[in-house]
């Protein structure tokens, strides 16, 4: 241990050195007049030791399996058919959310904005048996749960590996937008995330640094950023290799972790990441994705490109304002949801990073396909001014003990 | 020469002669071999000429919108070219209605105040004092020459009738400067002649005439109040004052346009405009590519030849270049600025160096799907070779060469080799294949590649005995090959000059050539020493013209064209 230790400092040292030559590099090109290639040009040999790769994400979006035995009770409840009533209010926890901000005076408030202040609406969930994912918490679900974790059960993954971990697909696979027969619009969720990446509204970027063998190296370096720069896309709407992108200067979306290559597979170490998110045109503005014990798994191919997943644990509140939370009540009714089932739902199906107080989940395991092509990446000189594109996370919905049941009377009166 | 769509321009008649007088008789004596000159010429405009001229006289905020008269290649050069063409009728009510909308901006409330020398005693009543400032300043920068009092008044007379229709004396003066606008003393560079002092049976440049050349072979736009100045004292005889002319001119950073000018003219990137490729063979390729590729050339080429004072033929072989996002995409190379440019240089062990790698040459010279060895062959050998290649015949089939997929002829090589059996396509594709190939590591877009179709590429071959590996080491055969440097001089002197060489010219651009090689092939010296020359200036009265326009009275365009 202490030796890979000390490799693992003298690499990373190596790799600072590198970066402090790049950033006097930098700031060398920036004073030297355009007329004066020879000064210091910007040379592709400007890296630091071992060998860089840069990926853009043409694709980073929930890794959805849609079984036919998804959801065997149906699709989630939604504000559909005419029915427009939001379920009653709880008065307790109204009460409690008062005074704490976003509870209006005239007692009128928006169901999305704050869920908790209404009544728990039931939430039709997945029971599937297959789902993408990893074993996030080293479970395989036939035993003791494992430590640190909130009860719950395990999918079997796509090729058959026991123990994954994607809790949050149990409600998006029930979801009707989320799905591709969707009544509404198949896959509409899924396109309008997926439109905004491709009109460039938000950029997603990792760079393995360090690399020695590009088929087999325990140590590299594994960077994942936000950029305020474009993919760029071509008519076929696949990505297109080899632009530069600049990194995000706000370090809450700079994530910086350790990794290893497999067989031409890159695997990293758990971390938490906040990148930014933006789930798309007239939807919402942008906002966190914070994942905790995030891990990527990455199958490097010969073209330059990488496809593979992104799994961890979803913050609940920011999952929630980032997914269902939407500004305009009207979304939830069209797509499928009613805000204050979904918000219970995620406590409910919550199943890591428990509080330690209550004992209640924080985060939900969820996974993300990441299909991703070749890219320079230009890492800004410092972080000084954050980018145009802030989070603007909001406030999230005030928390509260989620004890009482499911609003009968209020489903009674929709007819459920 | 006649041209008879001159006779459209109604305003000649209010202009008139344009006497030319008081001038100087000393000639600028270099060690140069004497020639005979060429004819007078009328060179039109082009529109960047057209625009960089506006922006020079009136401002850069003036603007320019409207269509221009498409330019002709002739001799290789446009510059040539413009010595041939004339305004068709179409053409001519695209000028006029640019002379209006630029003469309404120039008078307007925004500019009046800085354009128009003075304020009238009325803005609704003639003001002849007022308006003869004005024509005397704008008439003397438009037709590039001082206007005699007689032209002025003529001016102001016909200013003064319309401010007495329209109550306005600002429609007085645009009335006026669009007409002038339409000129052809404006839309055309108009050599006039001046009696040659010594030497009566000879004509040469007036000063005004030799500003003219001068300001449009070193800036390519109109001359400066300076350089006017020195043609009305007569500086620009003697060779002391046109030195420090010249001199000035070679020092200011407005070489750099005339330096860009002479190469997009020489390496023929106004078809730049014209290149489309198939978007999803090359989903790269943009019209911002395209544009940023002509950019990246002409900058690259101004900061060798101009800022580095590098040799003309290290443009072959220079790594140096700058560099876009939009072009790092197409050279698969990180570049920093997220926006402009970036000085960029590629590593020793890149197979780019030189022009010939640059995605400006590589797209230019091919179709829209694939690459071709035989056009960027024949573009090598024509544009930086002065080297005619013939035209196919009529009847060759392309069916081979365009079989990208063919299973047995995998690579252009391969295809090309087989299209060479016919005896008639063997001659030509000799000259141009060998050249071409060498760049075919690079596919239609300019993007590497290193086989075609799963196999590897040979990209070797040959150049007037020179053995070349790949593009790297055809730009070094390009840089020692001596038909390379000559094409040069004769290019940038047919550029000056608007004309090909005269039989008597031979001399001359020999002794250019050799002091080009002495001086280590230094454009700003070669530029400089044609502007000294007396050949740049020299006419021949018995060449092209049987009456030249002169001083002493015949610059009339339209009483020549009715001759």
């Amino acid at each position: 241990m202490f030796c890979f230790q000390r490799a693992l400092l003298s690499k990373r040292s190596r790799l600072y050195g590198g970066l402090l030559f790049i950033a006097l590099a930098g700031l060398l090109a920036a004073s030297v007049p355009l007329r004066a290639p020879s000064a210091e040009p910007a040379t592709a040999s400007a890296k630091p030791a071992g060998k860089t790769k840069g990926f853009v994400f043409s694709y980073f979006w929930y890794a959805m399996a849609y079984g036919a035995d998804d959801c065997p009770d149906g699709l989630a409840i939604s504000l559909a058919g005419g029915v427009d009533r939001p379920p009653p209010y709880n008065a307790g926890r109204k009460a409690a959310l008062q005074g704490r901000g976003g509870i209006r005076p005239d007692g009128i408030d928006d169901q999305c904005t704050n869920p908790a202040a209404f009544e728990d609406p039931p939430m039709r969930t997945g029971n599937g048996h297959s789902a993408y994912g990893m074993n996030l918490d080293g479970a395989d679900g036939m035993g003791t749960p494992a430590p640190n974790t909130c009860a719950h059960e395990k999918y079997t993954g796509m090729k058959g590996e026991r123990g994954v971990d994607n809790q949050l697909y149990r409600i998006l696979g029930c979801i009707n937008a989320y799905r591709p027969e969707s009544t509404f619009q198949g896959n509409v969720i899924r396109d309008f995330v997926v439109s905004a990446r491709q009109d460039g509204q938000v950029t997603t970027v990792l760079e393995i640094t360090g690399i020695d063998d590009e088929q087999n190296d325990p140590d590299v370096e594994v960077g994942i950023y936000s950029s305020p720069n474009p993919t760029l896309y071509d008519a076929d709407r696949k990505g297109v290799p080899y632009s530069s992108l600049t990194t995000t200067t706000n370090p809450r979306w700079r994530n910086v972790t350790h990794g290893k290559i497999v067989n031409g597979v890159l695997t990293t170490d758990p971390i938490d990441i906040r990148l930014d998110h933006y789930p798309g045109e007239g939807l919402k503005n942008h906002a966190d994705m914070f994942i905790r014990g995030a891990r990527i798994r990455l199958e490097l191919q010969p073209d330059g490109g990488a496809n593979g997943m992104l799994a961890g644990y979803s913050d609940v509140e920011t999952v929630y304002h980032a997914e269902f939370g939407m500004a305009y009540s009207v979304l939830p009714k069209s797509f499928g949801w009613t805000c204050p089932a979904a918000y219970t739902a995620l406590h409910k199906l919550a199943d890591g990073y428990p509080d330690p107080k209550t004992g209640q989940c924080t985060a939900i395991s969820t996974a993300y396909r990441i299909e991703a092509v070749p890219a320079f990446l230009i890492h800004p000189q410092k972080s000084q001014t954050p980018d145009a594109k802030l989070s603007n996370v909001g406030q999230p919905a005030m928390p509260v003990q989620l004890a009482e049941g499911p609003a009968a009377g209020w489903l009674r009166k929709l007819g459920w | 020469m006649v041209k008879p769509g001159l006779r459209a321009f109604g305003l000649s008649a209010a202009i008139g002669l344009i006497a030319v007088l008081g001038l100087a008789s000393c000639s600028p004596k270099v060690d140069a071999p004497a020639t005979q000159g060429g004819p007078l010429a009328m060179r039109r405009l082009t529109e960047a000429q057209y625009r960089q001229t506006i922006a020079d006289i009136f401002g850069v905020d003036i603007k320019v919108a409207g269509r221009f008269e498409p330019d002709l290649r002739k001799s290789g050069l446009l510059a040539v070219g413009a010595s041939d063409v004339s305004v068709t009728r179409a053409g001519f009510e695209d000028y006029d209605l640019l002379a209006h909308s630029i003469a309404a901006q120039v008078v307007d409330e925004k500019h009046r105040q800085t354009l128009v020398p003075c304020v009238p005693a009325s803005a609704k009543a003639p003001d002849a004092a007022c308006a003869t400032r004005f024509f005397q300043k704008v008439g003397r920068l438009v037709l590039r020459r001082p206007l005699d009092a007689q032209k002025v008044m003529a001016m102001v007379e016909i200013a003064d009738a319309e401010t007495k229709t329209s109550g306005n004396f600002y429609s007085g003066l645009e009335f006026v400067l669009a007409g002038l606008l339409e000129a052809p003393e404006f839309l055309f560079r108009v050599d006039v002649a001046a009696p040659d002092t010594g030497h009566p049976d000879s004509v040469r440049l007036d000063g005004f005439s030799k500003a003219t050349r001068l300001s449009f072979l070193l800036w390519d736009t109109t001359p400066d109040d300076a350089l006017l100045a020195a043609a009305e004292n007569g500086e620009l005889d003697n060779r002391d004052g046109l030195t420090r002319q010249v001199d000035r001119m070679l020092g200011s950073p407005r070489l750099d346009a005339g330096v860009r000018a002479f190469f997009s003219d020489m390496l023929g990137f106004d078809e730049l405009q014209m290149v489309e490729k198939d978007r999803l063979l090359y989903p790269r390729f943009s019209r911002t590519l395209v544009a940023d590729a002509e950019e990246q050339t002409l900058r690259t080429i101004a900061d060798q030849l101009i800022v580095q004072h590098a040799d003309y033929r290290d443009l072959f072989t220079t790594r140096q270049t700058f560099m876009t996002r939009t072009l790092g995409l197409v050279y698969r190379v990180p570049v920093r600025a997220e926006r402009g440019w970036e000085p960029f240089e590629f590593p020793k062990d890149d197979p780019r160096a030189g022009i010939l790698t640059h995605i400006s040459f590589l797209a230019l010279h091919g179709p829209s799907g694939r690459s071709s060895p035989t056009l960027r062959g024949k573009a090598v050998r024509e544009l930086l070779m002065c080297q005619h290649v013939p035209a196919p015949p009529g009847n060759v089939s392309f069916a081979l060469v365009e079989d990208t997929k063919n299973a047995q002829l995998k690579t252009v090589r391969d295809r090309l080799t087989a299209h060479r059996v016919n005896p008639g396509c063997a001659g030509c594709h000799r000259i141009m294949d060998p050249l071409g190939l060498g760049l075919e590591n690079f596919d239609g877009l300019g993007q590497y590649r290193a086989d075609e179709n799963g196999t590897p590429i040979d990209a070797s071959g040959e150049l007037d005995g020179a053995h070349f590996q790949g593009a790297e080491s055809l730009g070094r055969a390009m840089h020692d090959n001596p038909a390379v440097v000559s094409c040069l001089v004769n290019s940038v002197y047919r550029y000056a000059a608007g004309r090909l060489p005269q039989p008597g010219e031979k001399e001359f651009l020999a002794w250019l050539q050799q002091n080009f090689a002495q001086g280590g092939y230094q454009l700003p010296d070669l530029l400089r020493r044609i502007a000294l020359s007396d050949a740049f200036y020299a006419i021949s009265p018995s060449i092209g013209s049987k009456s030249p326009r002169t001083a002493s009275g015949a610059s009339d365009p339209q009483r020549e064209s009715k001759s």
